[in-house]
């Protein structure tokens, strides 16, 4: 019997405009224990769905068919008092933000309690004991003192593991987890991914777990359903999932991911034309069919489309499912390491920013030396907290360094500010944002920017002239021109940031920063937006700092690579040297973490321990000693590590004789299948 | 500078926020400028109405001051009529309200954004001074000026202007403040625009939600400044009509006549509700958003 079954489900809201079917029709079971990974993008039904199986659909949504049977319940039709019994207690739930999850105002311990008094009626000592177990469980260091703290005193990744405490604390059958670590870095939401695959087996509760990344997913699930437009598209068994994707969307979203070993010369992203439909508004036969490049009128627009057994557990909604043709053979290894060429359009020495917080100084960026080449993509990765924005903001003007230089374009502006910069030279480097809703004034039409932008840089005083123009960036950005009209808020956020990158290339400029440009946009808009930055990147041989905590993309896109940590570059070079040893020990764990969208792939284990020290107070030799699961003894403390040639201009610091480092065994193994997806 | 307000007055232009526009959704808004309607209306044609000049006495009716065919709301107790007094009343608050509000708002403005903007001393400056204006209680403050400079209209508006300028600039510091981290306006600093330029055309406008609800608000309070300055006699210099003034002069007779001062009132209260009920609404609208 399954712990959980939904059959035949529809859940409406109530709006304004009517009722809406946030999902039209639904059916699900999982069995005990299993691990049930959810798919889609944003606008999909995905949190609706989880917000009916907690019995929690708010004022204006409501059950309208169907069931949703829990150890034999109806949920959808039980009374306060049942589901009381069983939200917390049978069913817990994770969600996405552990910092509004926490109570700020009460510790650890007493919310950690509330539970088993609440729901076992357990007694405060009793209750004291479970929680203090459970946050061992979790591997929080000290639970005793974790028990004494407020949420504010605990990292995001710590309150996360409270989070899941918490959640496991009543023993539920089933745990609800609605994207645990997308707000968490990725050497902390490897630790997380393994804490839940760990607790699985040693509590033995199933798993909903959903999410956005197919690679968290892959790293977790058994089993992997595809949602899109409220509906179940495709269901798998993961490995059969990724080796054949069977439904268009779901080989859409496979194909928008860089996978390990594809480069934007091999193997170019393949995105997903259009965009969710808003709630209710897909068409009731093929909820698809609008973005789906094998529509055919009149068999994909009839009727409904069912589920379709492909192979025993496989299910597909699809109608053409066998013409999908078979997934392309990834290419593995290592491939040439390119020559660099192009003349030095940005180099930086020893540059340094200091930020002074009362007595104390914080040390965003220590002694920088990088370069980017002509027409090169240069990726600087690392975690939040690494100083790579701060890096960004100093090279754009928007912030000045305290000391050292900055080459641009043969001026030093290391301490120059955008004003005081040379007025011919504005054009020149420009920036792309990261949040797509903040990257354009609400309060002004989009076209506003551009011709704002073509003005300034001494484009044409020709009113007909900028207009033009206007119109031919909106048309290389592949937006109609009639959109200059509309006002920020009537846009997606894949358009907003089109938009901003046809404002930063207004003036063509020589040098473009990115700073994060798709890390807030849904997988299949990513990839569209990347190819186009892409695009005109190559077309215009503009060069491209481009900064990112996303490792799959950068090995994608990237022809230089530098790894930062707390301020210092780790290790740079080529990218396609830096992706094989000799690692750095930190980029060897970055790498390590990247959940891979590949159960064939087999990543090496490492895994980080503690936090990233604060910029405050910096160890004093390596950077990186105070995690670093190779240090090698007191040295590493005490004196910063030398820089290391590695030849082809690859240079790792760190104390680590090269030759050893050399020796390291890759983290990426193809081809065979991955035990962390088949557990 | 002309540049700055060519470019502020192009995207005014074209970017159609339309808060007002959508109005008509919402109920409550549509009394409130129902309420004010029927204020202008009557405030506009006072001149051209076929009533009794606000200041003529008329001794006949002292002893029967009620309602009558000839004085549809009465005399007041120098026998000057009501009705005419109220609407020719009215044209004065509607006109003085709206002035000293916008020239309130004109001077909040700048010191919000030359504050919120500059930060450092320019801030400390600006937001000590204002609490140093905003520490004293209002009714006080009112009465120390008028007492000072003298009963007027302008001497209203410059008593109302210093007492709101210092509210509103508060408003516009905070709401600077927060956008000066959006990436719009680094965007805009890329571009090399002027600080002036930065300061009008990208971040005000985006302050204008919060600001038309306070606007309406604003425009209530002064209301009943007005009022009061009236009632304590340091409204306009009589005789010219003034709905404070009016309640003032009948509460002698309140116990005998207590429409006298009823009218004047119900007039003061509705016009307060009509600006009340408007910032409802548009507080309503734009939360909707």
């Amino acid at each position: 019997m399954s712990l959980l079954s939904i059959r035949d489900l529809r859940v409406e809201y109530t709006t304004a405009r009517g009722t809406v079917a946030a999902i039209p029709e639904f059916s699900l079971e999982i069995g005990k224990g299993e691990s049930f990974g959810l798919v889609g993008e944003s606008g999909c039904g995905k949190s609706t769905l989880i917000m009916a199986i907690m019995g929690y659909m708010g004022r204006n949504g409501r059950v309208a068919r169907g069931e949703i049977l829990f150890e034999g319940m109806d949920i959808a039709r039980a009374g306060a008092e049942d589901l009381r019994k069983v939200r917390g207690g049978r069913i817990a739930i994770v969600y996405q933000e552990p910092a509004t999850a926490l109570n700020p105002s009460m510790t650890i311990g007493r919310q950690l309690m509330e539970v088993p008094i609440a729901h076992t009626g357990a007694s405060a000592a009793d209750a004291r004991a479970q929680a203090t177990r459970v946050l061992a469980d979790v591997h929080l260091p000290d639970p005793d003192s974790v028990m004494r703290r407020y949420p504010h005193q605990l990292s995001g990744g710590q309150k996360q593991r409270v989070v899941i405490a918490m959640a496991l604390l009543a023993n539920p059958a089933l745990l609800l987890l609605d994207e645990p670590t997308t707000g968490l870095d990725v050497t902390v939401e490897a630790a997380v991914l393994d804490l839940l695959n760990e607790l699985r087996g040693k509590y033995g509760t199933a798993l909903f777990y959903i999410s956005h990344n197919l690679g968290v997913i892959a790293q977790v699930c058994d089993r992997i359903g595809v949602m899109y437009a409220g509906k179940l598209v495709e269901d798998a068994p993961a490995a059969e999932l990724f080796a054949n994707p069977r439904h268009p969307y779901t080989r859409g979203l496979l194909g928008s991911l860089p996978r390990p070993g594809a480069d934007k010369r091999t193997h170019p992203l393949v995105s997903i034309q259009g965009v969710v439909p808003s709630a209710g508004r897909a068409p009731d036969s093929c909820g698809f069919l609008t973005r789906c490049t094998l529509f055919r009128p009149g068999l994909c627009d009839a009727a409904p489309v069912p589920l379709l057994a492909t192979s025993p557990g496989h299910l597909v909604r699809c109608l053409r499912w066998g013409e999908t043709e078979e997934p392309a053979a990834l290419a593995s290894g290592a491939a040439d390491i390119a020559v660099a060429d192009g003349d030095i359009v940005m180099q930086a020495r020893d540059l340094t920013r200091v930020f002074p917080i009362g007595k104390r100084k914080l040390l965003a960026n220590d002694r920088l030396t990088l370069a980017a080449r002509r027409g090169h993509i240069l990726a600087v990765v690392g975690e939040s907290g690494s100083g790579k924005s701060t890096f960004a903001k100093v090279l754009a003007g928007l912030d000045a360094a305290t000391s050292g230089t900055l080459q641009v374009l043969g001026d030093d502006v290391a301490t120059l500010p955008v004003r005081k910069r040379d007025p011919k030279k504005v054009a020149a480097v420009q920036m792309v944002f990261q949040h797509p809703d903040g990257t354009l004034n609400p309060s002004h039409p989009v076209g506003y920017p551009l011709t704002r932008a073509l003005r300034k840089f001494g484009f044409s005083a020709d009113r007909k002239a900028i207009e033009a123009r206007v119109a031919a960036l909106l048309d290389m950005v592949r937006l109609p021109a009639s959109l200059r009209h509309a006002l920020p808020r009537q846009l997606s956020g894949g358009q907003k940031q089109r938009i901003a990158i046809a404002r930063a290339f207004a003036g063509n400029p020589e040098l473009l920063i990115a700073d994060e440009p798709v890390s807030a946009l849904d997988v299949s808009v990513q990839a569209a937006v990347i190819n186009l930055l892409l695009r005109i990147q190559s077309e215009q041989q503009t060069t491209l700092v481009f900064i990112s905590h996303d490792l799959g993309l950068v090995r994608y896109l990237a022809d230089e690579v530098v790894v930062m940590y707390l301020g210092q570059v780790m290790e740079s070079g080529p990218v396609t040297a830096l992706f094989d040893p000799p690692f750095h020990p930190y980029t060897e764990a970055l790498l390590s973490a990247v959940p891979v969208p590949d159960p064939t792939v087999r990543t090496k284990r490492i895994r980080l321990d503690g936090e990233i020290p604060s910029p405050l107070n910096v160890p004093p030799g390596c950077r990186f000693a105070t995690r670093c699961p190779r240090k090698l003894g007191p040295v590493c403390d005490s004196t910063p590590p030398p820089a290391r040639d590695a030849g082809h201009e690859h240079v790792i610091h760190c104390h680590i004789p090269l030759e050893r480092l050399r020796q390291t065994e890759p983290v990426f193994h193809y081809g065979e299948p991955s035990d962390a997806a088949v557990p | 500078m002309s540049a700055v307000i060519t470019a502020a007055a192009e995207s005014a232009g074209r970017a159609s926020p339309s808060i007002w526009r959508r109005l008509p959704s919402s109920p409550v808004a549509m009394v409130g400028l129902g309420i004010l309607l029927f204020w202008i209306v009557l405030a506009i044609l006072a001149p051209v109405l076929p009533m009794l000049p606000p200041n003529a006495q008329d001794y006949a009716v002292l002893g029967h001051p009620g309602s009558s065919a000839k004085h549809w709301l009465g005399v007041d107790p120098l026998g000057r009529d009501l009705l005419s007094r109220i609407i020719w009343g009215g044209r004065t608050v509607l006109e003085v309200a709206p002035i000293a509000v916008i020239i309130a708002y004109a001077i909040g403005c700048a010191m919000g954004l030359l504050a919120g903007y500059y930060g450092g001393w320019v801030d400390a400056g600006i937001s000590r001074a204002s609490d140093v204006i905003l520490s004293f209680p209002v009714v006080v403050l009112y009465v120390i000026l008028i007492a000072t400079i003298g009963p007027s209209a302008v001497n209203i508006v410059v008593a109302v202007v210093l007492a709101s300028a210092p509210g509103i600039a508060r408003i516009v510091r905070g709401l600077v403040m927060s956008l000066m981290h959006q990436e719009f306006v680094a965007a805009a600093y890329l571009r090399r625009e002027t600080d002036l330029f930065v300061m009008l055309v990208e971040l005000l406008p985006n302050c204008r939600g919060p600001l038309i609800t306070d606007f309406c608000l604003r425009l209530g309070y002064t209301t009943i400044t007005i009022g009061t300055l009236g009632f304590l006699g340091l409204g306009l210099p009589p005789p010219n009509p003034d709905w404070g003034g009016m309640v003032k002069q009948a509460t002698s007779m309140i116990t005998v006549f207590p429409q006298m001062s009823l009218y004047p009132t119900i007039a003061l209260v509705s016009l307060i509700l009509g600006f009340n009920l408007l910032a409802d609404g548009v507080t309503e609208l734009s939360q909707k958003d």
